[in-house]
């Protein structure tokens, strides 16, 4: 017998249990069902099968070995289990669903979740009434998009599988600053902060809660351990949003420090982020206190003001500003050969 | 799901139950349903679908397609009538883009969260627990408006009511308030802020305005209508900085700068330079707004070009470092 194609076995590995009103021994596939009738030995036979379970997993079909009948041992597809039940929508759900469908792209991200939007969406087609409802939808007022980093797609389903089901992770990461290591991880939540995707979870190494950006992670996120989970519960005063920051200097675990922060006279305080505290106001400007864990990290947001907002105390990080500014200004100095326009068309292609 | 072989299997697996449900269905009818093509749904009927069957393997066995015409029919796949219950991460994504529509500041309808409860408990059990816990693990960007409820509640009504606004708003290329009149289209949150689409009167365009930089906002008595052409959807793409960007600009990141670059810009903008630098080329359309970008990314870059963006970035650090003085 030749050897099929793994989409074939699958598919009739698939059909044979669902077709089966009762459970099959793996005896009655082997050599029976095509994909599990070639020349292979016993062993790899069996290898195959524990494979194609586990893939099948991934799709949410799961195939258990059943042994509460002596009389009837073997697998099963447990259709009540596996399926979908049946739906009725009403014709404003139908809607809904259409309006999911025409921006989900946007909605999702794309990458994987806009995948995983399509099969959701052709999954709950099937009983979805005919007729062409596109044409109804109203125009949109809001609309909420994920722009999702592309780097984190690879690893986002395998992540958000092993939160969802409480399993301990391994990855090789690579953090901004130092050498790539491999960490394991215990994730509680995954979330999306301005486009990119982070994992919190528990940090065996440094056994403490850590956030991960999922675009850092090299190569495949592995599970640790053979068995089915949980591996561990999550704390129960863990809130996620505590460790999704959105700024980079309210990170980390350092001591907070006070920044006073003074928006000149005349200048908008609009611009001031959300979390800063207006403290006095005078001739000079607008005061505001900021309570910052990683003072260099304020240094970029306070450049790209422009002098709109100065640093009044720490003396140490107005210096720190000062210095920032000069050695940019000393890389973008005037005299420097600035591209042509034909050269600047050509390089960008 | 990296796996082909696995996205072909969840796909064939789905296709099956649409047409053995509406049987006679015209194949350009099921791949639209199906998210797909019609060449790919043919690709699945006849390729994958018809080689698969039971034991003993009687041609009664297989699965069976016929084409009559553009219309499809299936046989002998009653097996494969339902299809597989939605794992935990579609029906994540469903939620998220069901979700996404909800008006400003409001939780979703009670159609989308009937619809979301009907199709969690259609999902098998196991799944079904897997997403609850999911749902509740899972962090999407911040649907908060910075500026306040009660704008948020006025943009609201007028959205709905496409009533002309006339809004305080501090530009963030030179930090001026300005009195505008605007036919406000929607609202897009989008990379952690939301953004207002709007018209300026006496403009030809609509443009972004972002919420946080309104200062004030009035409700006029004047009524206006969205083009038919407006697709809000197509905004979630569009460069903020700009709408009519030809130009690109040229700009070196070296040091950890280089991999924020590499890991924060649209994709196919940076390239790899021979030093281990990144070579960005993010389109122009205000430089004074991506001048400031280009300082917020932090440190360890160089404009090479346009000169006139380089001045930008210089007399931006010349601000800060009188400023400072």
């Amino acid at each position: 017998m030749a050897v099929v194609s793994k989409l074939e076995r699958l598919m009739n590995l698939v059909a044979v249990l669902l077709a089966s009103k009762h459970p099959i021994p793996f005896s009655a596939i082997r050599g029976q069902v095509i994909g599990y009738d070639d020349a292979a030995s016993a062993e790899a036979l069996e290898k195959r099968f524990e494979r194609d379970k586990r893939d099948l997993r991934q799709l949410a079909i799961e195939v258990d070995y059943t042994d509460q009948n002596p009389d009837q041992l073997g697998y099963v597809i447990r259709r009540e289990r596996v399926t979908q039940r049946e739906m009725e929508f009403t014709h404003e759900e139908a809607v809904v669903l259409s309006m999911a469908a025409r921006v989900g792209q946007v909605a999702t991200g794309g990458g994987l979740l806009g995948e995983a939007l399509k099969s959701a969406l052709r999954k709950l087609s099937v009983d979805l009434p005919d007729g062409d409802i596109a044409a109804e939808i109203h125009a949109l007022t809001s609309l909420r998009a994920q722009s999702g980093d592309p780097g984190a797609q690879m690893t986002l389903a395998a992540l958000a599988q092993a939160v969802a089901g409480s399993r301990r992770v391994r990855f090789k990461y690579a953090p901004l600053s130092g050498t790539a290591a491999v960490r394991q991880l215990d994730p509680y939540g995954i979330g999306m902060v301005r486009g990119a995707w982070y994992v919190v979870g528990h940090c065996c190494h440094q056994q403490e809660i850590r956030t991960f950006k999922l675009a850092r992670i090299q190569g495949e996120v592995d599970l640790c351990g053979q068995g089915q989970g949980p591996d561990f519960d999550v704390p129960v005063e863990f809130a996620l949003a505590r460790h999704l920051r959105e700024e980079g200097w309210e990170l980390g675990d350092n001591k907070p420090l006070t920044v006073l922060l003074r928006v000149p006279q005349g200048a908008p305080t609009q611009i001031m982020p959300a979390r800063a505290a207006e403290v006095s106001s005078d001739a000079r400007g607008v005061r505001f206190e900021l309570s910052v864990r990683r003072p260099a990290e304020l240094i970029p947001w306070l450049l790209a003001r422009g002098g709109a907002v100065v640093v009044d105390a720490p003396q140490s990080l107005r210096q720190q500003v000062c210095e920032a500014a000069e050695a940019l200004l000393q890389t973008n100095a005037v005299n420097h050969t600035i591209a042509t326009p034909e050269q600047l068309a050509a390089s960008a292609g | 799901m990296a796996d082909s072989t696995l996205e072909t299997l969840n796909r064939c697996l789905s296709l099956v139950p649409i047409v053995l449900q509406h049987q006679g269905i015209s194949v350009d009818e099921l791949a639209k349903r199906a998210f797909s093509t019609r060449e790919q749904v043919l690709e699945d009927l006849s390729s994958t679908l018809l080689m698969c069957g039971v034991p003993p393997y009687f041609p009664h066995d297989y699965i069976c397609f016929s084409l009559e015409g553009d219309r499809v029919h299936m046989a002998f796949a009653d097996h494969f009538r339902r299809p597989v219950s939605l794992n935990a991460i579609e029906a994540l994504s469903l939620k998220i883009a069901c979700e996404s529509t909800a008006p400003l500041g409001e939780r979703p309808n009670k159609s989308i969260q009937v619809l979301l409860r009907k199709v969690e408990e259609s999902m098998g059990p196991k799944q079904r627990s897997l997403f609850r816990s999911l749902s509740k693990r899972v962090r999407l960007a911040e649907d908060a408006v910075e500026s306040g409820s009660s704008i948020q509640q006025r943009l609201a009504s007028a959205l709905f009511d496409r009533r002309v606004i006339s809004l305080d708003y501090v530009a963030g290329r030179d930090g001026v308030a300005r009195a505008l009149d605007l036919h406000p289209y929607g609202g897009v949150h989008r990379d952690g802020h939301w953004y207002l689409v709007a018209l300026v009167e006496g403009e030809s365009a609509p443009r972004f305005f972002r919420f946080d930089r309104v200062r004030g906002m009035r409700v006029l008595d004047r009524h206006f209508e969205i083009p038919a052409s407006l697709r809000l959807e197509e905004w979630t793409r569009r460069p903020l900085l700009g709408f009519e960007a030809h130009q690109r600009a040229k700009v070196r990141f070296t040091g950890v700068a280089a991999r924020w670059i590499r890991e924060g810009a649209e994709a196919g903008s940076v390239e790899d330079g021979a030093d281990g630098s990144a070579l960005w080329y993010p389109q122009i359309a205000d430089e004074e707004s991506l001048a400031k970008v280009l300082l917020a990314f932090g440190g360890e870059f160089e404009v090479l070009a346009p000169e006139s963006l380089r001045q930008k970035v210089q007399r931006l650090l010349q601000a800060v470092l009188t400023a400072h003085s």
